[in-house]
């Protein structure tokens, strides 16, 4: 039977070190501290409002142990008037055990906590953290009278006086003190006024042991990405991103103040700062699982909290170009600009579609832990190229890098990629344009583009967000195309696609594959063009075929190329594209053209009437050869030179006409004068 | 090539005696003398030697020179290459005399009347001819020169501005003006030779 003591007036039942400010109604305070196994204390994983179960069960000291205070501070048992093993063999010794008993060999007995029955002697049980499910019995209740005796129990909670309660005892022997296990957070109690007599009146001892309660100390684990406690839980973070931890404390009062945190890791991880303070830091350096455990103590009580985390990639969810057909663009044409290009797609300003439009979808983890701004998506791009061109007479070979011209990729998005995106949000777009084109410029003469890209998708960590200096950089995914093709001069006057080495379907798609590799690269992009090894070399301009059609029309017409007749001729060499003999002979027979053209005629008439037309001009010859230095050479070689022109007037018979103007136009001279 | 040709030159001079020697030796003069002129007075622009167009066993006496005028031009979306984009073409060719200078330009004139213009501030006598009669002929005591010019002007940093008619207005109005400085600067030289 259990009564509650209405009248109780609440004080604090015994002063404790960090109460000493405290006044105490007890006249001495006598402590003996009670020897307690480590494993009475074992505590398993915490949930995060309780601490472990804990037994305290004298049984297990040794007999004969001397008490000392080596037990402070987790629990304080005193008592007041304590006579311990009175009259027994060890004297006023404190002893856990002192007093007689016929059955010495109950050794279970014998070292129970014992309180001398006085009557008046109280016996006080101090918790330095709250403790619920507080159990504990009562031992050697005398099997005298009945009803049997009674002991007055008061409870304090959180170091408030909560109640004081009677209990009367059932039986005798052994009488458990359950009521205590529904009561919160119990700070103290106060066992009093014992009432045990025997049958002759006396008080009989009562013992007190098998006290068990939970320490209501945990610890929580807690983001401030997430609500609530992720102490058992498993959550996502981004690969290499700072993860926060936070150890929050329950019950959250001041009980929980002060004490000392561990955090503990396993799995791939680094450590950002300390790992002893309430708040930890980390970055996963792999993707994988980690565990985060965090331990509190306090007063000697342990309270651990752990949680995993899942160290992840983003999820490419697409990642996919659509690649627009080859074009050739330039003033006039339907893909209109200021120049003419060999370019995929028709780029603005002319109406979509435009170059290759790449777009890829990201996905992180929600909810992630990790910090969301310090990881993002990039996307690089990469060039190879093989492209040649026909420059004024020379076959130049572009090469990707200057200082590495073997290399066979270079970074074209360096040092900004060409998107990026910080998780701000857990999914987001990232968009590119690529605008692919070669400028067909005044002095192209035949373009071969061959050049392969490779997109990626890389994931990178910073500490500001920004994809420069990541310290962190993992490829996800990459697109690879081709894109070229032949490109002439045609001898309709335009510029003509022969061959696409990309496709030629006017919307094709390309679509992303996972890697986690992506190709060596040296230097940045360069700009160089080098000679076509094995191929000849000229710095002189009349080499190019517009300017060598250009001096036709200067030397014999006397006039500038108008403007379709310049194209036409200018294409009927440009179509020998790379052919250096094709080159060659157009070269010869166009002149040799120009020279037998009814314009050229009307400026020297002396060119008329050549042998096995009718009414030959007998000085056909002669003039032929003067006026191939007249015009050709822009200087008469008379009276000066008339070695030289009898010389060729001399090889004219073995030259012919034609081999006369090859000779001229590929003469040294010739090059000089036009340059 | 250009080396081998230089090399069967010199091993000519020797075999043809001290007379070739002599015009050899003034023509690098007369070569040094207008390079030094123009250099001085068109700041830019260099001036470098070329090889007459003759017969395999003799060399004319004459000298073939071009000046020209460089800029960064591009090639490709990526690649620019250093291009002339003026170029002066001037030969020069020593007669033996005054009056066979002058014959030959009367000749020179005479051939193609209609076709040739004179120009009165350049002496001895000179005359435009070619195309926009840019082309100028001119004499100088013994001295017989031509003078031409080449405008690229598509090299232009405002080329891309220009329609044809334009670019064409400009080439006219480059060779008309270079070829005339070109013909004081050789007078110049030829003056103080």
């Amino acid at each position: 039977m259990i009564i509650p003591i209405r009248n109780v007036t609440p004080q604090r039942l015994f002063p404790r070190p960090r109460f000493s400010g405290e006044k105490n109604s007890t006249p001495i305070l006598l402590s003996f501290l009670i020897l307690i196994s480590n494993a009475s204390f074992a505590l398993a994983q915490n949930q995060p409002d309780s601490g472990t179960p804990v037994t305290i069960n004298f049984d297990e000291l040794p007999l004969g142990a001397l008490v000392t205070n080596q037990y402070v501070p987790r629990v304080y048992f005193s008592a007041t008037g304590f006579r311990a093993g009175a009259g027994g063999p060890n004297g006023s010794d404190l002893y856990a055990d002192t007093y007689l008993r016929s059955l010495i060999s109950d050794i279970n007995f014998y070292r129970n906590v014992y309180h001398q029955v006085s009557g008046f002697s109280d016996v006080y049980v101090s918790f330095t953290v709250p403790v619920n499910n507080l159990s504990f019995n009562v031992l050697n209740v005398c099997h005298c009278y009945i009803p049997y005796g009674s002991v007055n129990i008061y409870v304090y909670t959180n170091q408030q006086f909560y109640g004081g309660y009677t209990v009367y005892f059932q039986h005798a022997g052994t009488n458990a003190i359950t009521f205590l296990q529904t009561i919160p957070n119990i700070t103290d109690i106060r066992i009093a006024y014992p009432s045990n007599p025997n049958l002759s009146g006396y008080y009989t001892p009562l013992y007190y042991d098998d006290f068990n309660f939970t320490p209501n100390l945990g610890v929580n684990i807690t983001s401030s990405r997430v609500s609530g406690s992720l102490n058992g839980t498993t959550k996502s973070a981004l690969l290499g991103a700072d993860i926060i931890l936070n150890a929050e404390l329950a019950p959250a009062n001041s009980f929980t103040s002060g004490g000392s945190y561990a955090w503990s890791f396993t799995g791939p991880y680094s450590l950002v700062g300390a790992a002893n303070s309430s708040s930890v830091k980390i970055r996963s350096t792999g993707t994988g699982i980690v565990t985060a455990k965090v331990t509190y103590t306090k007063n000697g009580y342990t309270a651990t909290g752990q949680m995993t985390i899942n160290a992840v990639l983003p999820s490419v969810v697409s990642f996919q170009a659509t690649q627009h057909a080859d074009t050739i663009a330039g003033p006039g044409l339907p893909c209109a600009d200021s120049d003419y290009q060999f370019q995929v797609g028709c780029p603005a300003p002319s109406p979509p579609p435009s170059g290759v439009e790449i777009s890829a979808r990201l996905s992180g983890p929600d909810p992630m832990i990790s910090e969301p701004a310090q990881s993002g998506v990039k996307l690089v791009h990469l060039s190879s190229r093989n492209d040649r061109f026909m420059l004024g007479g020379n076959l130049m070979c572009a090469i990707s890098s200057d200082q590495f011209p073997s290399a066979p990729y270079q970074l074209e998005s360096d040092p900004l990629p060409h998107a990026f995106h910080t998780f701000v949000n857990d999914v987001f777009d990232l968009t590119a344009e690529i605008d692919e084109g070669e400028t067909l410029a005044n002095e192209n003469e035949g373009v071969v583009i061959d050049e392969q890209f490779e997109e990626y998708a890389v994931y990178y960590v910073s500490d500001n967000g920004s994809p420069i200096n990541a310290r962190l950089t993992v490829t996800l995914s990459k697109l690879h195309w081709n894109w070229g093709g032949v490109v002439g001069f045609d001898p309709n006057g335009f510029w003509n696609i022969r061959t696409h080495y990309g496709p030629s379907a006017p919307t094709y798609f390309i679509f992303g594959t996972s890697t986690d590799s992506m190709l060596p690269t040296h230097g940045e992009l360069g700009p160089a063009l080098i000679q076509c090894p094995g191929t000849p070399s000229t710095n002189y301009q009349v080499d190019g075929q517009r300017f060598f059609v250009e001096v036709l029309y200067s030397a014999l017409f006397v006039r500038n190329p108008d403007y379709d007749g310049g194209r036409y001729w200018t294409s009927e060499i440009t179509q020998c594209l790379f052919d250096f003999d094709c080159i060659h002979v157009r070269r010869t027979d166009i002149a040799y053209a120009f020279f037998l053209s009814p314009e050229t005629i009307y400026h020297h008439p002396e060119l008329a009437n050549p042998p096995g037309t009718p009414g030959v001009n007998p000085s056909f010859d002669d003039a032929f050869v003067l006026d191939c230095y007249l015009l050709l050479l822009q200087r008469d070689p008379r009276p000066d030179d008339l070695a030289g022109l009898n010389w060729w007037k001399s090889r004219l018979p073995f030259l012919g006409y034609r081999g006369m103007v090859e000779e001229f136009i590929n003469s040294f001279e010739f090059h000089e004068h036009w340059h | 090539m250009k080396r081998l040709k230089s090399l069967a030159l010199i091993s000519l001079m020797l075999l043809l005696g001290p007379t070739a020697a002599q015009g050899q030796s003034e023509l690098d003069r007369l070569f040094e003398k207008i390079k030094t002129v123009v250099e001085d007075a068109e700041p830019g622009w260099r001036c470098t030697r070329g090889e007459p167009f003759g017969a395999p066993t003799t060399s004319p006496n004459l000298l073939i020179m071009g000046c020209a005028l460089e800029a960064q031009a591009r090639l490709t979306r990526r690649a620019t290459h250093t291009v002339e984009i003026r170029h002066v073409a001037i030969s020069v060719a020593p007669l033996q005399s005054a009056e066979e200078a002058r014959r030959f330009l009367h000749n020179f004139v005479n051939e193609r009347p209609n076709e040739v213009r004179e120009i009165r501030d350049l002496k001895d006598e000179a005359y435009g001819w070619g195309m926009d009669n840019a082309n100028i002929v001119l004499i100088n005591s013994r001295f017989k020169v031509f003078i031409s010019t080449v405008a690229h002007v598509e090299f232009d940093a405002d080329a891309k501005a220009l329609t044809l008619d334009q670019k064409n207005e400009r080439k006219k109005s480059e060779r008309l003006k270079l070829t005339h400085d070109f013909a004081k600067h050789a007078l110049a030289a030829l003056d103080s030779f």
